[in-house]
């Protein structure tokens, strides 16, 4: 049996190996617990760089989606100056009369998406329809100058948008200051809900070129003819009737 | 790889609306456009040695209309594959469904915009490369 100072030995070996043991523990603790710290550090900076880095994707995103946006303004725009330079190109093309007045359809139709219009040349106090579409020829209005809508569109020479019940659309044709016919648009294509900033463009250059196209057309008829016809050129006009 | 030439074909009847759609095309590179004035037309072009690799078409032409000239097409072995856009003022859907039904691949209305135009033809010119 161990006597009482064995006991003590061993007692205070094992309180000196316990603190030894709890030392090391804690020397191992503070230096992991230090570890840690610096990694804390070290991810936090990493992720302020990511913040950052992530920042700077964003603001590229959105000068992407920008440069996006301006690129479809600039496409749409480009597209409805290809729109008018053809208009305007086509329209003088020809020194057809009746070729004239296609192409005047065809932009009513294809570009400006109209579904019913006529158009009319001025004769004396009256518009006279000269060609008309999705109209019967019994139907189309023939206003006097002056009367509300159209006729007043051809008394002033100023386009009108909706100036009547029906009518969508009066555009004088101008030749300088006179006014020598006119367009009227009455109903657009069913998937067309509305006019467009360019064909209020295209309203304004059928305005100005569409008169002249047909005057050139009409004067070049009057040549052709050898000046034997009194006006072979507004006979070739009236022959059209609306289709 | 080198950069491939590919040609379109559009069948319009108005010189107007070949114009504009011509316009558009010009903004794809590399893409050579013929024009055509009606189906018929389009075929005599079609039967050339020099294949096209995409064909516009409107539907209302004289001589021959669209949607005979996509059944020509999809019934010759020699051009059945080529993609083809009908181009027109018919916006019903029995229309659409009509032409879609006959092979056409896209379906666009009038009054076109270019981006469109652009786009659809793009697509399908990427989705026909080998």
């Amino acid at each position: 049996m161990p006597d009482s100072d064995d006991l003590l030995v061993r007692q205070k070996e094992f309180v000196d190996a316990f603190f030894r043991k709890g030392a090391e523990l804690a020397s191992e603790l503070i230096e992991s617990n230090e570890k840690l710290r610096f990694r804390v550090v070290e991810l936090e900076a990493e992720l302020a760089a990511a913040r950052q880095k992530l920042t700077g994707f964003g603001a590229a995103e959105a000068a992407a989606r920008r440069y996006e946006t301006r690129f479809a303004e600039i496409e749409h725009e480009n597209h409805n100056l290809a729109s008018l330079y053809v208009a305007a190109y086509q329209l003088h093309a020809t020194l057809d009369v009746s070729a004239v007045l296609s192409t005047i359809v065809e932009i009513l139709l294809n570009f400006v998406g109209a579904r019913t219009f006529a158009i009319y040349v001025v004769d004396g106090e009256r518009l006279v329809p000269i060609a008309a579409q999705n109209l019967a020829a019994d139907a189309v209005p023939r206003p006097a100058l002056g009367d509300p809508g159209l006729g007043q569109v051809a008394a002033s020479g100023n386009a009108q948008y909706q100036p009547a019940p029906g009518v969508v659309a009066a555009v004088p044709m101008r030749l300088g200051d006179s006014t020598v016919g006119a367009i009227a648009v009455f109903e657009l294509l069913s998937h067309k809900p509305a006019l467009d900033e360019v064909d209020y463009e295209l309203f304004n250059l059928l305005a100005a070129h569409a008169a002249t196209a047909l005057e050139a057309a009409r004067l070049a008829a009057v040549a052709r003819a050898g000046g034997g016809a009194t006006n072979p050129g507004f006979a070739a006009l009236a022959s059209l009737t609306p289709s | 790889m080198p950069p491939v030439q590919r040609r379109a074909l559009i069948v319009e009847d108005s010189p107007t609306m070949r114009h504009l759609i011509l316009f558009a095309l010009r903004r794809i590179p590399l893409l050579a456009v013929v024009e055509a004035g009606d189906g018929l037309d389009a075929l005599r072009k079609l039967a050339s040695p020099d294949r096209f690799d995409i064909i516009l078409t409107d539907i209302n032409m004289p001589v021959m209309d669209g949607l005979k000239l996509v059944h020509r097409v999809r019934s010759d072995p020699e051009l059945g594959r080529i993609p083809i856009v009908i181009i027109t003022t018919e916006s019903a859907e029995e229309d659409r469904r009509r032409a879609l039904a006959l092979g056409a691949s896209a379906y666009i209305t009038k009054p076109i915009q270019a981006p469109q135009v652009i786009a659809t033809v793009k697509e399908l010119l990427d989705a026909a490369s080998p």
